[in-house]
């Protein structure tokens, strides 16, 4: 072990210490975020109006059009949700707001308090508490339906990123373009026609499960206690009964998803914003908020420990880029093949794809 | 008696909903169509691509809602077009999306697409639908419907979080600030093969 990385292991510890410390003083908040980050499998057609229960016990659950493991799980962490006390949910709510962990709800304070005084239904529902609980439950309630024209004014920072660098983005921008139409391209065509299809997945699953790290710490970074237990079942699942990560039995036998959470995830999650766009050469679209993420996440890689130096290092990145492109021919052309203008395509896409995500 | 009765009013109220055309139930017809047109062996082969592409365009042509959908492209834009200025631009971005639209079917060979859920607040809705791909990865779709004459329209689509719309809002818009809007138009015409 080399003083580096006993370094880096000490300061990883220290975030792991900090971050168990915070989540002592505040066990439901992560609940809540919890619920948050399982929305995704929600079978929907949910009325606001069930969401909490009046009495508590459970309420009515959602109606499940198909049997489905995925829906069930939903269904069991939605029981979860609503067995969870009203009063808990109160003192979380105060605690993240005392943490200032929703910085939108300082308003609604009052009504909180009010609400954790008395516990009157109508007080907690007029509230921002109710709106943020069910928001909490459901990721697809998070989108607006209605948009109006109002939403889309171009001025607005929050709907477009800041591109101050965009003459030199630009040309890097035309330099990746040579770049995969010239060699990522033909290099991924090439090995698509040599490696079997089921090969080429496998080989994907095995750097996502080593990539675990990175998913599992910014899931606790972030609260997701759930999420962060669930990449540690998957990796010790996928690891032994799927072949080093070869195959994903974990997603296929248990329907446990991989989560999707990365350092720049993280920082957009405490309300960091993208910053600038960046046009990095090679590695493509990024910002200041998710170059400081790749960096971050660069620590937390076991690839960069298994294989230290450089040159092994990079052939070993660039056969997960190779193997990826391979799986992916086409996605990118249709972009540009779409685009008038295909910076601005690329650039407008990247910033959305990341909102998503950090909204997820 | 009771049970039974609230029973019958509550079959009622679902049929009655189903027959209005649920923002799902239009999404789902539509795709469904188009799935048959792909994968009909009848309408295989290049020889065959153009009747193939006006069936894909029928069918898309009812349920997107292109003024809508142009409207709301060119946002602040859209008020300072005379009429005439605003119906060749929707013919323009309609070819456009088409084009887009039917290379992105025409790459059909299999995908599941599994209908995750909807909400509706007043004439808006969303419908949400995942694509399972042949490489066991799940894309999620965003649909975004409004209610008109002609029933649930839909004018936005979002795929992995990234709307159209959105997307080419702000390329038209920075096209249109760069030159103006006739650049934009001459730029579209060249993109649909129109000169």
């Amino acid at each position: 072990m080399t003083s580096a990385m006993k370094r880096n292991f000490l300061s990883v510890g220290r975030i792991w210490f900090l971050v168990m410390f915070c989540l002592m003083f505040c066990p439901d908040a992560q609940a809540l975020a919890y619920s948050k980050s399982n929305a995704i499998h929600q079978p929907a057609v949910w009325h606001l109006s069930d969401r909490i229960p009046g009495p508590p016990g459970l309420s009515p659950l959602p109606i499940v059009k198909e049997k489905d493991a995925g829906i069930e799980l939903a269904r069991i962490s939605r029981c979860q949700i609503d067995k969870m006390r009203r009063h808990d949910l109160v003192v979380a709510m105060q605690m993240g707001e005392k943490l200032n962990f929703f910085p939108e709800l300082s308003s609604g304070s009052q009504a909180a308090e009010n609400a954790a005084s008395g516990a009157k239904q109508d007080s907690l529902r007029s509230s921002g508490l109710e709106n943020r609980i069910q928001v909490c439950a459901a990721s697809f309630e998070d989108e607006k339906v209605v948009e109006e024209p109002e939403d889309w004014n171009e001025d607005n920072p929050s709907e477009t990123i800041a591109d101050p660098l965009e003459p030199v983005n630009r040309v890097f921008f035309a330099f990746n373009n040579k770049f995969y139409f010239w060699v990522l391209k033909p290099v991924a065509k090439g090995y698509r026609y040599v490696i079997p299809e089921p090969f080429r997945i496998g080989i994907r699953n095995m750097f996502t499960n080593i990539a675990m790290p990175i998913r599992a710490i910014n899931c606790l970074l972030q609260g997701k206690v759930r999420g962060f237990g669930r990449e540690l079942l998957r990796f010790v699942v996928n690891s032994t009964a799927g072949f080093l990560g070869f195959a994903d039995v974990a997603r296929i036998g248990m329907h446990v998803e991989a989560q999707d959470e990365d350092f720049g995830q993280t920082l957009g999650f405490f309300g960091v914003g993208p910053g600038i766009f960046i046009n990095w050469p090679i590695l493509g679209p990024s910002s200041i908020r998710d170059s400081v993420g790749m960096a971050g996440d660069y620590f937390v890689y076991p690839v960069n420990y298994l294989v230290p130096k450089t040159g092994e290092n990079i052939a070993v990145r660039g056969e997960d880029r190779v193997n990826r492109t391979s799986l992916s021919i086409g996605d990118y052309e249709a972009l540009i093949k779409s685009a008038l203008d295909p910076y601005v395509a690329v650039r407008n896409a990247y910033f959305q794809y990341r909102r998503a995500e950090i909204e997820k | 008696m009771w049970q039974s009765l609230v029973g019958m009013i509550l079959i009622m109220a679902f049929a009655v909903t189903a027959f209005a055309g649920d923002p799902t139930e239009v999404i789902r017809k539509t795709t469904d169509k188009i799935i048959a047109i792909v994968k009909n062996p009848a309408l295989q082969g290049p020889e065959k691509k153009k009747e193939r592409d006006r069936l894909i365009r029928d069918a898309a042509d009812e349920i997107f809602d292109r003024e809508e959908m142009s409207r709301r492209t060119l946002a602040q834009h859209w008020r300072k077009r005379t009429p005439e200025e605003k119906k060749e631009f929707m013919d323009l971005f309609e070819d456009l999306l088409e084009k887009t639209y039917i290379d992105r079917v025409e790459g059909y060979s299999g995908e599941k697409v599994l209908y995750e859920g909807e909400r509706i607040e007043g004439n808006y809705a969303l419908v949400k639908v995942e694509i399972m791909t042949k490489q066991d990865a799940k894309i999620p779709v965003l649909y975004r419907l409004k209610k008109t004459k002609s029933g649930w329209l839909v004018y936005d689509l979002s795929i992995e979080g990234v709307s159209l719309i959105n997307n080419y809002r702000t390329q038209f818009n920075s096209i249109i600030l760069d030159s103006s809007f006739k650049g934009l138009m001459k730029k579209l015409r060249e993109k649909v093969g129109k000169q």
